[in-house]
Parts: structure tokens; sequence; C-alpha cells
């Protein structure tokens, strides 16, 4: 047979792609990676946040149906006031509890057999000369169970010596201190008021000092706020967690495999197939990614209005901040690709490609943690701090913010991250040694690795 | 030969194994002690970075306080100017009238006028306004209304700033207040001073019990992952695993020394973890999460109680990380499940961080949240003698639940599978797998999707939920069962004609199961309260509350007997029982119906109903008595208050000749 | 089924071992139907077979590591099914797709398995000693197995086979995938071992292998074993003039005969 006329072989770019294409549908056809990429997310989130909802109506149940018991102790010569002890036991109502401003009258639910929630039992306790041996003697009692105690006294010059006592490794102790302590407050504030009254003056002139604050922002803007805080820590976890598993599964899990070599043979341009690993990697560490944050914002709706059915904010996934943080998200997936590509092509096998990147995820969270810190912005020398210019630009562009010099340079400054790393991961994926070195490359040689002459292209 | 030795022999290779692979060593015993001063460090460094540009920042309080008495307006303005980095910007009196009246009108529209006002006067650099206004309502009085941009970091400093200089002068005021009018504060000896009596042991003993349950679980499931993946998965991966197969060694030796392998290395990896933690803290590079930095430890008595309160926690917590990277066929799939894995043990472990969750034997019995609450209680010398105890028990004979499954990971008929042929992997129980999945993905869908289109509509929600989804899913999943089985989708289903004694029984047992859920919830109150959140409204929401009771009877009672039968007791149930005992499939029936009402508060009655639906229709083969059965069910639970009868006291007896008339067998003649 | 006689010469018998699996789209697949084997002391028994035959899984069965559908055999007079533990002692069994600890070196490898078989102390390092002397392992055996090449792989999982002197040796296409001296060294010690009377049961595709090695043969297609018996027996039923051709005529009679 004569020889076939050699085919004209696809420049770079091309082989490129095709090296890519045929890497994501051999991993997307794994079934595995199939299953845990796409199906775990989506059962992983709605299964988690259930169990939160679940545990937090447990715990507020039981504390809504905890009783505390408060002693009530005075030093000699002083006397309970009359009407403290009704206080204490009486819920406050929530008009008492807001002073009375801007409360919704709330139409108490007429339920016959309604239990009474969050209540005290109040142990009057008699005369101690301090507060410590009233507890002591109090807790000495074994048959009582004790809370939190409140001891009246006053000092020489007839001013309040009283305390609050609790103990606040105990949860119930600490519960009934923070049930105890607005109770007696608003007792402290009807005594006031009763007093003014019977002298004839204006009880609202014992608050001299009256202040409103009103926020400018309106509740989507509140919600843009709190998620600014969340979604840029959350975007790099997820982008990292992302390209971990394709990045160890293309390097050394096709060492492991066998196949490498027959990557190898393709006539193509060693960088096409060292870029279209890189490519592969940067597009499964995308779709993990925004599986991860679909199915979070999808189950995340139960929680969100949980979050936000007390506060004043309104929190909805902002779809156009979303497009717009996309380029940028792009630019930092592929440099997170191509980083993690790089330090996983020094592993053998997949095992040790896993232990290899453990702590390099590690080195991306720390400054991602720059996202929930307010003093921290987005400026022209920020831009170029890594991994904090994407989520201080992430966060400002969720608020709404324009900064178009500084989301540039942050561009331009990601732009030369992935490179170099790209550089880096081409460099590591192209030594010759590494395709026959049967060991893990160690750490300390990698230089050496690197400065030794290139591999064949 | 005595299996102690050959367990030893097994653990000892193991081990030996792990401790030559330098780079497990490296992340699982290294790394740790790197981890928490770079953690701890990086942490505080952005936060001093942060804390101080945020001091630093120059912000600008724009002030109107023309119409504030001229002392405190005179106060106010000083105290602000203390800090350089604050910038006063007075407006000219009456600037603010505008705003005033937007104030006044109160309706949404104002709110917007007044916004875009305030924002005029603040101008480009203005970060918060403060003005004085008169009090609307004390005649003389002033109010101070301080304005800023919630969403802006700046605007928020500004506030801040401004808010602790008028808190200040509030306090001074107020006390000279109460001497001019009142002569004295009425009140003065009830406003007391808080003070912790907890000794420096216990606050040292509850912060370390706050967080030593839930640092064992991501510590021991982490540290143990590698040697949990290698004992297993890598063996398998290796090709050792037929070799060892063939040796006269019985599996539950090899299983006990590969699991006390694991064990040890998270166990190694925990105190690796405590100690460059605690050290780091010891050090002052950080404090410890929720807790101080100068922790007065705990006396060795209550370690020692811990101790014993730890140590089955870390064997479940062993014992379930290798069952699960056991069923790994591969370090690759081994890896996916330990995410999972560590996210769904740190909930019930994290219930000990919230002080209103108290140990009692019910929760003593929840795996990983008894222990982790006991050991909480332990270290603040409070552990109560019977709790404990239980906790202990239920956690050891829930880690000896796993180990004796695990006895069957290292079965050579699964094991081998997928190396030897084909047809071994796919055959075990498909149609009961299959039907398991479309159970769960019902479960998902109707929690995800139908929540998402109840929280749209409340009514048509629930109606494409229980129309749509529910039937779609039922015949999805029963045509896959029909192919298999080759029969007609119909009979699959179970659409045929029922028995008329378990019509009647289903008609029978419907009150009495309704009053028995009745009593079930009153008593399930005193273990189970519910909160207040819930018992508004029995939790439906409003739109359903207002039907007339015709359509409620239609929407809450008919629609979900029919659809969730077709679907559960139908497509599920059909598929179940062809290849799993009748026990197993009526307890899958009670979990996946349970799992389906989504509300620990509704699983116990809602699981006891899908189990007796499931034996009914077990029973009959036929799925009507059970819809008719969780109609009635539904429909006297939520209209029952109306009729006279439903309350009497011999309702719940209806159960027993319920009962005598399910027995009677399904149709005599067999006509297949 | 009866336990046969025990013939203290039989150390390997199987009677109607069948292993059956349920697949959901074809229903039961038998790989194996009914297979009757003896091997006795001193013989070389070849099992011969084209890919997906059932040899893997009659070995499998043969070895204790799967439990038969129906059926039983006896290793050394050991029920595989009753006693399973009994019969690994009398068993030595070793496959190409057999693994070694990366980890660990080749004597701590022989330890190991030494110690699971019950051996310690001096009485195992001196027959670690003897084979390290028998196999030629003396070179390499102190270095981890994971820097081995094949041949020093090999030697070293049948050293590990041997170990505890086994009267019975199952070997699963023990030659696939070595070079010409690996696998001239495995020819040597399976002539070795039924020297020294041991009972070696072998599956192989290699022809030429089975021809200068075994005693008796037995060709295994779809799961049923189509003939049995030595080189000339076989040649004779076949008429054919080498294995080769013994084997295809077989496999085509019984391809006809399931076609009828």
């Amino acid at each position: 047979m004569p020889p076939s006329p050699p085919h004209r072989a696809p420049g770079l770019w091309r082989a490129t792609w095709q090296v890519a294409r045929k890497e994501l549908r051999s991993s997307f056809r794994d079934r595995q990676t199939a299953i845990y990429s796409v199906v775990l997310p989506i059962c992983l989130y709605p299964a988690l946040f259930w169990l939160m909802i679940q545990g937090a109506m447990l715990v507020q149940g039981r504390r809504e149906h905890t009783m505390v018991r408060v002693g009530v102790a005075h030093a000699p010569g002083i006397e309970v006031p009359a009407g403290l002890v009704d206080a204490l036991v009486a819920p406050p109502r929530a008009a008492d509890e807001a002073g009375g401003e801007d409360a919704p009258a709330e139409p108490a639910p007429a339920e016959p057999q309604a239990v009474e929630l969050e209540r005290v039992e109040v142990a009057l306790l008699g005369v101690f000369p301090d507060a410590e041996s009233a507890w002591g003697e109090w807790t000495a009692r074994a048959d009582e169970d004790r809370d939190a105690l409140l001891y009246l006294a006053e000092d020489a010059q007839g001013a309040s010596a009283s305390v609050l006592a609790y103990d606040s490794s105990q949860g119930r102790s600490s519960l009934a201190r923070r049930r105890v302590q607005p109770r007696v407050e608003a007792f402290a504030h009807a005594l006031r008021v009763e007093l003014a009254r019977a002298r004839g003056a204006d009880p609202r002139s014992l608050e001299p000092l009256r202040v409103e604050e009103r926020n400018l922002a309106p509740d989507e803007e509140m919600g843009a706020y709190v998620l600014s805080m969340l979604l840029p820590l959350l975007l790099v976890v997820m982008a990292v967690m992302g390209a971990f598993f394709p990045a160890v599964d293309l390097t050394a899990g096709e060492r492991e495999r066998g196949t490498l070599e027959t990557t190898m043979i393709l006539p193509v341009p060693r960088l096409a197939v060292h870029q279209g690993k890189i490519v592969a990697v940067c597009v499964s560490a995308l779709v993990a990614t925004s599986l991860n944050l679909l199915a979070l914002g999808l189950s995340a709706g139960h929680l969100l209005e949980m979050i936000s059915a007390g506060a004043a904010l309104e929190i909805e996934l902002p779809l156009l901040a979303f497009a717009a943080i996309a380029p940028l998200a792009l630019l930092f997936a592929f440099s997170v690709s191509a980083v993690l590509t790089g330090i996983a092509a020094l592993a053998k096998t997949f095992k040790e490609g896993q232990a290899l990147l453990g702590p390099v995820q590690l080195v991306f969270l720390v400054p991602a943690m720059a996202a929930a810190m307010p003093g921290l912005e987005l400026t022209p020398v920020t831009a170029f701090v890594p991994v904090v210019n994407v989520v201080l630009a992430f966060r400002s562009i969720l608020r709404g913010e324009v900064l178009p010099l500084e989301y540039t340079l942050t561009a331009l400054s990601l732009c030369g991250y992935a490179l170099l790393a790209i550089a880096f991961a081409v460099r590591v994926l192209s030594r010759e040694s590494l395709s026959v070195a049967a060991e893990t490359i160690p750490l300390r040689s990698l230089v050496r690795y690197l400065r030794s002459e290139r591999g064949a292209r | 030969m005595s299996a102690a030795r050959q367990r030893g022999a097994v653990l000892r290779n193991e081990l030996r194994g792990l401790l030559r692979d330098r780079r497990a060593l490296f992340s699982g015993l290294v790394l740790p002690l790197v981890l928490y001063p770079f953690l701890l460090l990086g942490q505080g460094w952005l936060e001093r970075i942060a804390q101080e540009t945020l001091e630093a920042k120059q912000v600008v309080v724009v002030t109107e306080l023309a119409a504030a008495p001229a002392d405190e307006a005179a106060r106010i303005e000083a105290r602000l100017a203390e800090d350089p980095a604050t910038t006063l910007r007075a407006l000219a009196p009456g600037a603010l009238g505008a705003v005033q009246q937007a104030i006044d009108e109160g309706t949404e529209e104002a709110w917007f006028r007044e916004r875009e006002l305030v924002l005029d006067q603040l101008g480009g650099d203005g970060d918060a306004l403060l003005w004085a206004a008169p009090d609307p309502e004390s005649p003389d009085g002033t109010l101070y209304r301080l304005h800023y941009d919630g969403a802006d970091d700046t605007a928020r400093e500004a506030r801040d700033r401004a808010r602790e200089v008028l808190d200040d002068l509030g306090r001074d005021l107020e006390a000279h207040q109460l001497d001019a009018l009142l002569g004295g504060d009425p009140a003065a000896l009830v406003v007391a001073e808080t003070r912790d009596l907890a000794s420096e042991e216990d606050k040292g003993g509850a912060l370390l019990g706050r967080l030593l349950p839930l640092m064992a679980v991501l510590v021991l499931l982490s540290g143990g992952s590698y040697a949990a993946l290698s004992a297993f998965a890598g063996e398998r991966e290796g090709g050792t695993l037929e070799t060892l197969l063939v040796q006269p060694v019985p599996a539950s030796a090899l299983v006990w020394g590969k699991f006390s392998a694991v064990l040890l290395t998270g166990l190694a990896a925990l105190v690796l973890n405590l100690v460059s933690l605690l050290g780091s803290v010891a050090l002052g590079l950080g404090e410890l999460p929720g807790g101080g930095s100068e922790v007065g430890g705990p006396g060795f008595a209550r370690f020692a109680v811990g101790g014993v309160i730890l140590a089955p926690l870390c064997l479940l917590l062993s014992a379930l990380l290798s069952l699960v990277c056991g069923r790994a066929r591969s370090f690759r799939e081994g890896q996916h499940y330990l995410l999972p894995l560590s996210l769904v043990a740190m909930l019930p472990a994290a219930l000990a961080t919230q002080p209103e969750v108290e140990l009692d034997l019910l929760l003593a019995c929840v795996p990983l949240a008894g222990p982790a609450l006991a050991f909480r209680d332990a270290m603040v010398g409070q552990l109560a003698f019977g709790p404990g105890a239980f906790a202990v028990g239920s956690t050891l004979v829930w880690a000896a639940l796993c180990l004796r499954k695990l006895g069957s990971l290292l079965d050579a008929e699964r094991v081998l599978a997928d190396r030897g042929t084909p047809e071994e992997l796919a055959a075990r129980r498909v149609q009961s797998k299959n039907a398991l999945a479309y159970g769960w993905a019902g479960v998902l869908l109707v929690y995800v999707l139908g929540g998402l289109v109840q929280s749209l509509h409340a009514v048509w929600g629930l109606v494409a939920t229980l129309w749509v989804l529910l039937p779609t899913l039922a015949v999805l999943s029963a045509r896959g069962t029909a192919r298999r089985a080759g029969e007609r989708l119909v009979t699959t289903l179970g659409l045929r004609a029922p028995r008329p004694s378990h019509l009647a029984a289903a008609l029978l047992a419907a009150p009495a199961l309704a009053r028995l859920a009745g009593t079930w919830i009153e008593w399930q109150q005193r273990v189970l309260p519910l909160p207040s959140s819930m018992t508004q409204g029995g939790g439906l929401p409003s739109e359903l509350l207002e039907l007339s009771p015709r359509a409620t009877f239609l929407l809450l009672a008919l629609s979900p007997a029919i659809c969730e039968e077709l679907f559960f007791r139908g497509a599920v149930l059909s598929g179940l029982r062809r290849d799993l005992p009748a026990w197993r499939v009526v307890a899958w029936q009670a979990l996946l119906f349970g799992a389906v009402h989504a509300s620990i508060y509704r699983f116990a009655p809602t699981a006891c109903l899908g189990a007796l639906l499931a034996a009914l229709v077990l029973r009959g083969r036929s799925l009507w008595p059970a819809v008719v059965l969780h109609a009635t069910y539904n429909g006297l639970l939520i209209l029952g208050d109306r009729t006279s009868w439903f309350a009497a006291p011999w309702v719940p007896w209806l159960l027993l000749p319920a009962v005598l008339l399910a027995c009677v067998p399904a149709r005599a003649p067999r006509t297949a | 089924m009866h336990e046969p006689a025990h013939d203290p010469d039989v150390l390997l018998l199987a009677r109607g071992l069948r292993k059956v699996y349920h697949d959901p789209e074809r229903g039961e697949v038998v790989a194996v139907h009914g297979l009757d084997l003896a091997c006795r002391r001193g013989e070389v028994y070849g099992l011969l077979g084209p890919n997906g035959a059932g040899k893997t899984t009659s070995l499998r069965m043969l070895s204790t590591i799967l439990a038969p559908s129906s059926g039983r055999a006896w290793l050394d007079g050991v029920d595989v099914t009753e006693d399973p533990l009994e019969a690994r002692r009398r068993l030595g069994f070793l496959s190409t797709s057999t693994g070694l600890y990366p980890r660990l070196t080749g004597r701590e490898t022989l330890r190991y398995f030494g110690e699971l078989h019950g051996m310690a102390g001096a009485a195992l390092e001196a027959r670690i000693e003897e084979l390290v002397a028998a196999f030629d392992l003396g070179a390499f055996v102190d270095g981890r197995t994971e820097g081995f090449s094949t041949g020093q792989k090999q030697k070293i999982s049948i050293a590990r086979a041997v170990l505890h002197r086994p009267p019975v040796l199952i070997l699963d296409e023990p030659t696939t995938g070595l070079d010409i001296l690996a696998s001239s060294a495995m020819i040597a010690f399976i002539e070795g071992a039924r020297d020294q009377g041991a009972c070696v049961l072998f599956s192989t595709h290699i022809m030429s292998e089975a021809e200068r090695l075994c005693d008796r043969l037995g060709v295994l297609y779809r799961g049923r074993l189509l003939a049995e018996g030595t080189h000339d027996e076989l040649r004779a039923r076949t008429g054919a003039a080498y294995l080769d051709g013994v084997f295809l005529a077989l496999v085509r009679e019984a391809d006809r005969e399931a076609r009828a």
C-alpha cells in the first residue's frame, strides 16, 4: 500500500481545542465523575439546608419550652421591690420591649390552650451577705435547679451594688441571664415612668436624647450587601474545589492509568496537549462551580427567607451582577485551574496528587476571607494582590459600585497571573523526566526540574 | 493461630505502609501542625489590616443641629471633631425642611423622595447626615436623625462614630435628668451588674466541650480518610485484595486490623491538631472560636470522663469512615464521598455548640449528637449518669452495627465484581435500587421544586406538585419497572380492583389512626416541643386556610391521597417488593414517606402511616384501599373537628376490626 | 451430593461446580455450568479457554474466593465451602493481576503473609531464607517492591504463594504479560512444584505453554468443559495434529451444537 499523503497537521489552537474536547468528553462519560460533579451538589445542598433548618427549629422549640429558675436574694436591710417577682415571671409583652416606637400591634392569636413560652420560675432565697454566698448556698441544695441569681444590695454610699449572677459555662444559666435581663430592665423602666407620672412630669423627658437611625439603602441593596460578604468567598472556595478533582484526574490520574504516553505521541505540538488539558480542567471547574452555585441558590431559598424574615433586607440572587462577574470569574477559574494542574502534574498517582493539593487549597482560602472584612477595598494597589483582588472586585460589583479602573487592573493582573500559572503548568507538564519518572517529584527538587532543559516539543 | 495475632499482623502492615508514605505523613500529620498557626495568623493579620484601614478612614459627617439645645449641639460637635479622621460639615439651618416633610408624609413614595433629598445634601463627600428635628412625640423635645447608607462600609463607619458619641451623651444626660426630675433613680436597686460566676476551669471546660466534638468529627474524618482509602480502596486498586482473600484468615480479622489502622491514624491526627491549635492559642497567635485566649484547663477528672465519652465517638466515626471509604472502588471514588460525609456528620455534632440543647434520653440515642452533648456536659462537670451512659451505650451500639456491616465490605462477590465479569456488576437488585433512586429523587424534588412553586403560589403550587410532579415521576419509575418485569404499567402501579374487605378495613382504620396521630403529637410535644413559629396557623400558609371546606378536602386530602399513593405505594413499592423481603419494603416506605413530609415533627406519624399503607398494599396488591385510607385520614385531620362522632372514645378501637379485615388474604384465585 | 470417598492422591476435586449471576436484562447468566475436575498429586492440569470462558470464575470458586451457586469442591480433602479457612491453608494462589504492597520490601511482604498463615519467629525467617535462596531473591529482596521489575515482582509473588508449602497450587494465567525470561522462570517453577509432588491447576490461553507443561488438559468454553484428557487423548478425539487445532475443532463443534 502506498504511503498515504501526510495530512495537514492542525494548528496549535485547533489542536488545543481538540485535546480539550477529548479530555472533557472522556471525563464526563466517566459515570463517577458525572454523578459526583452533577448529582451530588444538587442533592447535597437541599439535604444540608433541610437538616440545618430542622436543627434550628429543634433548638428554637427547646429554648422556648425550657423553664429557667432564677433566685432572688438580698443584702440585710434591703427589701425586694414590690412587683419584681411578677415582672420576672411574666414574659414582657412585645409593646414593652420595643419601647412602643413602631412595633406593629400584633393581634394576640386567641389560642385557648396555648402553652406559655419562655417561662421563668422565681425562688426567693432570703438574706445573704453577698451574691457568691447566696449562689453557693443555693447550689448546695441538691434537689433544686438553679440557673441565675438576682442579688440586690447597696454600697455604703447608697448606690446600687446589685448583681445578676450566672454561670457562663452552662447553657441554661446563660439562657436565664438573657431572659431575665430585659425583664429587669423593663421593670426598672416601669418604676421610673410610674414615679415620673406621680410627680406630674412627662415620662418622655426621662429619655433626653432620642435618636432615630434612618437607613438610606433600599431592602434590595441591603440584601446585596449581605450577599456581597458571603458570595465572593463561596465563589473562590467552589472554584478551587471544582478544579481540584479534574486537575488531579487529568494529570496524575492519567499517569496512573497509563494513558499519558498515548496522549504524548499524538501528532500535535506538546504545547497543545498541555494547553488542552488546562482548558479541560478549567471547563470542568466552571461546570462544577456553576452547578454548585445553582444548587446552592435553588435550595438556599428557604434559608434566605428565614434569614431575611426578621431583618429589613430582601435577598435575591442578583443575576445581572452575576453576568458582570462572569468575565472576572472566568479569568480567575482559569488561573486557579492552571495552578492546580501544574501542581497536580508533579504527582505520580491520584492519591498523591490529592495529598499534594490539599494544602494548596488552603492557601486560597485565607486571602478569600478578605471579602467579609469591611476595611479592605479594591484600590489600584489591592487590584494586584492575587485572590484578594478577585474577592474585592466581586464584592464591589455585587454592591453595584462602578470602578472601571480598578476592574481593568484586576482583570489585567488576573490575566498576568493566569499566564504565569499556565506557563508554570506547561513547564511542569512538559518535563521529559516527568513523563518517565516513576516517583512523585519531591518538592525540594522541583526547582531543579523546572530549570533543567526543556523536554521535546 | 489466634485471631488477635492475625489482626496485629494486618494492623502492622497497614501502619507500616502509611508511615512509609511521606506525602500521607505530611498531609496527615505535619500539615495540621503548620495549618492552625497559618490560618490563625493569616486571619488575624487580615483583620488587623481591615480594622486599621477602617479607623484611619476619613469620613465626613454632615450636621444640621440648629433645632437642638445649644449646649447639646456644641457637645456633640466637639466630641465628633475630637477624632482627626472625622470631618464635620454643617448645613444651613432649615436646609432639611423638605426632608422633614417627606418623613411626615410616611408613604413609600415619600421615602424615596426623602432618600433623594438626603443624598443631595450629602453631596459627593458626605457619608452620614446627623440633624436635629422637633420630636413629634413630645412638644419641646428633640429627635436626632441619623441618615446613612447601610450598604456602604464607609457610611456604616460614619454612622458608628456618630452613634457612639450620641450614646455616650445620652447616658450622661439620662443620669442628670433622673436626678433633676425624680431626685435619683427609683429603680437603682434593680440596676444590676452582670457577674459570671463560672470558674476558670468551667469556662475552659465549656469551650473545649463545645469545640472538641466538632473538631473530632472534622479531624478524624479528614485525618483518617487517607488510611481508610488505602486500607480498602487501595487494596483493590493495587490488586492485592485477591491474594489477601485466599489467606487462611477470617474476613473479620482483616477488617479489624484495617479498622484499627484507620482509628489510630485518625486519633494521631486529632492529637496533633489539638496540640497545634492549643499551642498556637497559647502562643498568642489567635483566639479560639467563640472564646478567649486564656483558657483555664479543666481538671484531670473531667478529662477522664470526657475521654470515656469521646472514645466511643472516635470509634463510631472511624467505623463510619471505613464503611464509607470501604465502599469506594478506587481512591478517586472515595475522594468524592468525603465532603458529604463530613458535612453531614458535622451537623449533629454542632448541636453541642447550642447552649439551649440539653442532653436527654432521646438525644442521647442520636448518633454523634448524643456523645457530643454528653462530652460537653462532662467537661463542665455537669454530666448526669443516666443520659451519659445512654449516650456512650448507644454510640457503642451504632459503632458495632457499622463494624458488622464493615465485615461484608471484603465480601469477594461484591469486591471482585467490577474486575470479573460485567454481569456481576449490574446484577444485584436492579428493580429495588431503581425504585429507591426514584423514591429519593421524589423526596428531593418535592422538597426543592415543590417548595419553589409553592412559594410562588401556595394553592396552585401545591396543585402542580401533587398533580404534575408526582404522577410524572410515578409513571417514569413504573415504566422502567414494568419493562424489566414484562408486565403492563397498570399492573405495576397496582391499579386493580380491591377486595371489599380491604376497602372496609381502610375506612375503619382511618379515623382510628387520625385519633392516634393526635394523641401522639400531644405526647411528642413533651420531648420535641414545637417552636412558636410553627404553631401559628398550624404551619399552613394563610391562602390554604382561607379555602372553603370542600376545596380544602380536595386539595389537602383527596389530591395527596391519589398522587402520593400513586408514586409511593404504586411505583416505588412495586419496584421494591420485587427483590426485597416485605419487612424491608415496609421499612423503606416508612422512611421515604416520613422524609417527604420534610419535618422532624411530622416524621414519626407520617412514617407510621407510610408503613401501614405499604403493608396494606403489599397485602392486597391493590392501590385503592391505600388511597381511601389516606384520603379519609387526611380529611379527618383537617375537618375532623366539624364532626361530633370523631371525638368519641371508641374511635381508636376501630383499628382492631380493621386489622382483622386486612388480614383477609389477597384475592384467592391465582390467575397468574 | 455425597462426598466421594477420599482418595489421598486426589488433591483437588470439583463436582458439579456451577456459578449463576442474575442479570437484569438477560435474566440468569450461567458463568460456569457444572464443572467436574480432579487433579492428582504430582500432576499439572491445564485449563484452556478463550477470554470469558469462565476460567477465572472456576478458579476463584476452587480457591474459596467466590462461593459456588451449587456443587462442591475439595482441596486435599477439605470442603472449600464448609471450611474455607482450612482449605486456604492447603492452597497457594497466584494470578497475573496480583499486585504487591508498593511500600513494603520483598522480605516484609513474605513475612506479612507468613504471619497471616500463622508462621512466626525463627521458623518463618528460616523459611524466607530458604525461598530467597531457591528463587535467587538475594539481590533485591530488601528493596521496596514499587521499584521492582516485572520479573522481580513475579518472583516475590511466587515465593509468597509457596511460603506455607501448600500441596495445591492454583495459578490463574500465570504467564500472561510476562517477558520470555520471566515466563520461562514461571514454567520452571511449575515443573519444580510438580516434581515435589504438588498438584498444580493453571489456566492459560497460550497453547504452546500448555502443550509443554500439562499432564492433562481441559478445554473450557462458554462455561462448559468441552473435553478433558491428555494431549494424545484430545488429539485422537478431534483428529488434529496440534493443540491449537484441537482447541479450534472443539470450539467449532460446540458452536455448531449451540446453533442447532
